[in-house]
């Protein structure tokens, strides 16, 4: 053996060759995939009897035993269908102003329509990363959107709109009312946080400290109600804050404690010779954060940025406590409206307030996932 | 080499003191540095070779002691330290690129932000100095495209585009593949060539006796010898400089 390693020279270089095919078909792949030892097999079988079980079940209740039309709870009732009967959609059909607007008055609901329309522009506009100008976007999104959206929706007896107090404000309406001030607020507010609890200045770093600690270790619930039962108290008696902005600000800056940690999560995986290179080009500790640590910290976290999102929309649902007519709240009070008693109806309430959030925290995954990969792509192009 | 009488020296350390925490790592420096000298700058590691340049662009604070740069005291306050940093280019070992801006973006972001150029202005500057370590080809690719010894010499070419009237190498070569080393240190030779004023922290002694006017030794945060290449790789004086040169070069 030794006489042949000892010492050897390549006379031919070897050409590459293209990768040996998979061997095949659907059958070889489920043997390797699916089946590949007896506990894969069962794990296999047993998820598929699961769901051959739940699935057909949710199929008949949410489409083929279905209700899709009719004017009250009758028609949803099986004595009245004559047949087995699941999801009332005729419900939501029936209530679906309601759902959107909440008690908003009915002549003025252009008005919310109006929001949505500007929403969603501005939104597409951000988003959407071929879009021209997204700087203008943003400038839009976050700057004279706000102002024009509490124009239209609260009122403006000067330019002719009249006050729509925010009692009257419900549904989804407020839903996405709550969630994008609380989004808009927090992620602006839990970088300047995050950026203060790495600060030299030992005031800045303890006081940012003990706000994100404060927020997290107090549960939502405990701060909608100290909003809502404390803040007057603590305010003089001729000041009186808007009951939905009581929540507003509680949740807004409950998020931004979570997200401040999200971004100091990013911040502390830039190596130190990132902002060393920065400052050695001249740059201040401004530019070179503005330039070069947040623009790669914050590529690292938008999963964890989404995560706090996602969550920070389903948190929403809470206003419900402390009374702001939500779209939780308005589907409850919808549901026990007496012409639309059916056995089915609750069911339905909550089956499409599952959908419903689902929905927009789905998208909301997707959209993110779609970003991380482009991030990526960009990196490693 | 002696510095020319009317110029001040570009870099000036007078009885310079620093610490960490309690570690004294810079002890009572002393050294001056004429416009247009090359200083290579060597020693064992923890000797403080790479504080002392970093003291150059304030990067690391000194307690004691004054340091000038081109005549501008470095005395801790934010607007002496900007006008240091912009007449001085910095290169570090890990290069330290930001990876998620092009090659050019990364050249023209000093231009941009501290200079205030013009995009344009800005664009045709980074190219020119991509172009002086042979780089304008890769100006749109980023940083991760590039090997080790492309990466670095966009580092070179990033802080030529400030201008400056010195630059500083902490350790430039030690983070390559050996056969990426001659490509940088080719370029440190054109620099040094080239009249500016050049601090480099290397174990390149090939390097350091061809290109150096003067090499300084380091140990313990002191200064323990500083002569030209010759006389400092044939006739080392101290015994510490005899033990390190006899340590690397075998």
């Amino acid at each position: 053996m030794r006489s042949e390693t000892e010492g050897y020279v390549r006379k031919t270089l070897i050409p590459p060759a293209p990768p040996p095919r998979r061997l095949g078909g659907p059958l070889a792949w489920m043997r390797t995939n699916l089946f590949a030892t007896w506990t894969d097999g069962l794990v296999t079988v047993l998820i598929l009897a699961a769901l051959a079980w739940l699935v057909p079940l949710a199929l008949r209740f949410l489409v083929l035993d279905a209700v899709w039309t009719g004017t009250s709870g009758e028609a949803c009732r099986p004595e009245v269908a004559g047949r087995p009967v699941g999801a009332c959609w005729a419900f939501i059909g029936g209530k679906i102003n309601y759902l959107a607007y909440g008690s908003y008055p009915a002549a003025e609901r252009w008005r919310p329509n109006l929001f949505f329309a500007l929403l969603a522009f501005g939104a597409a506009w951000m988003l959407w990363l071929g879009a021209p100008k997204r700087a203008w976007g943003a400038a839009y999104l976050f700057g004279v959107f706000p102002l024009l959206a509490y124009a239209l929706l609260a009122g403006m007896p000067s330019v002719g709109l009249a006050s729509v107090a925010t009692g009257l404000w419900g549904g989804l309406l407020v839903t996405v009312v709550v969630s994008m001030v609380g989004i808009v607020a927090s992620l602006p507010l839990g970088i300047l946080l995050a950026l203060g609890r790495r600060s030299d200045w030992p005031v800045v770093r303890y006081a940012c400290i003990g706000f994100i600690e404060f927020w997290r270790g107090v549960p939502l619930i405990t701060v909608l109600f100290m909003a809502n039962v404390m803040l007057p108290l603590f305010l003089p008696g001729d000041v009186t804050v808007d009951r939905l902005v009581r929540p507003l600000v509680g949740i807004a800056l409950f998020a931004a404690a979570y997200m401040a940690e999200v971004v100091r999560g990013g911040l502390q995986a830039i190596p130190a010779g990132q902002m060393q290179a920065a400052l050695a080009l001249g740059l201040t500790r401004t530019q070179a954060l503005r330039a070069v640590v947040l623009p790669q910290a914050l590529k690292i976290v938008v999963p964890g940025i989404v995560n706090t999102l996602i969550g920070l929309f389903k948190d929403t649902t809470l206003v419900s406590i402390v009374g702001i007519a939500d779209f939780i709240r308005v589907l409850e009070a919808a549901r026990a409206d007496p012409r639309w008693s059916a056995p089915a109806v609750p069911a339905t309430a909550y089956a499409f307030a599952a959908l419903f959030y689902f929905a927009i925290c789905f998208s909301m995954a997707r959209y993110a996932g779609f970003i991380e990969r482009r991030l990526a792509a960009g990196e490693a192009r | 080499m002696s510095p020319p009488a009317p110029d001040p020296p570009a870099v000036e350390f007078a009885g310079v003191n620093a610490w960490f925490g309690a570690t004294h790592v810079l002890r009572d420096i002393d050294l001056a540095v004429a416009q247009a000298e090359t200083v290579v700058i060597c020693g064992p590691s923890g000797s403080g070779k790479s504080t002392l340049i970093r003291a150059i662009n304030g990067l690391v604070d000194h307690q004691s002691g004054t340091i000038r740069v081109a005549g501008l005291p470095l005395d801790g306050s934010a607007k002496a330290t900007d006008a240091v940093r912009a007449r001085v280019g910095m290169v570090f070992q890990g290069f330290n690129l930001f990876p998620h801006l092009t090659v050019l973006e990364n050249c023209t972001l000093a231009p941009l932000h501290v200079r205030r150029l013009g995009l344009k202005a800005a664009r045709d500057l980074a190219l020119c100095h991509l172009d002086r370590v042979h780089l304008a080809d890769k100006a749109d690719r980023t940083p991760a495209e590039l090997s080790g010894g492309q990466q670095q010499r966009v580092a070179i070419a990033r802080a030529l585009c400030l201008e400056p009237d010195i630059m500083l190498f902490d350790e430039p070569t030690s983070a390559l593949d050996p056969e990426m080393v001659q490509e940088v240190l080719d370029t440190l030779t054109e620099l040094a060539a080239g009249g500016t004023t050049l601090l480099c922290v290397t174990h390149e002694m090939g390097f350091a006796r061809a290109v150096a006017d003067r090499v300084v030794f380091m140990d313990e945060g002191q200064i323990v010898e500083i002569a030209p290449p010759d006389a400092f790789f044939d006739r080392p004086q101290h015994s510490r400089t005899q033990a390190f040169l006899s340590r690397i070069l075998g």
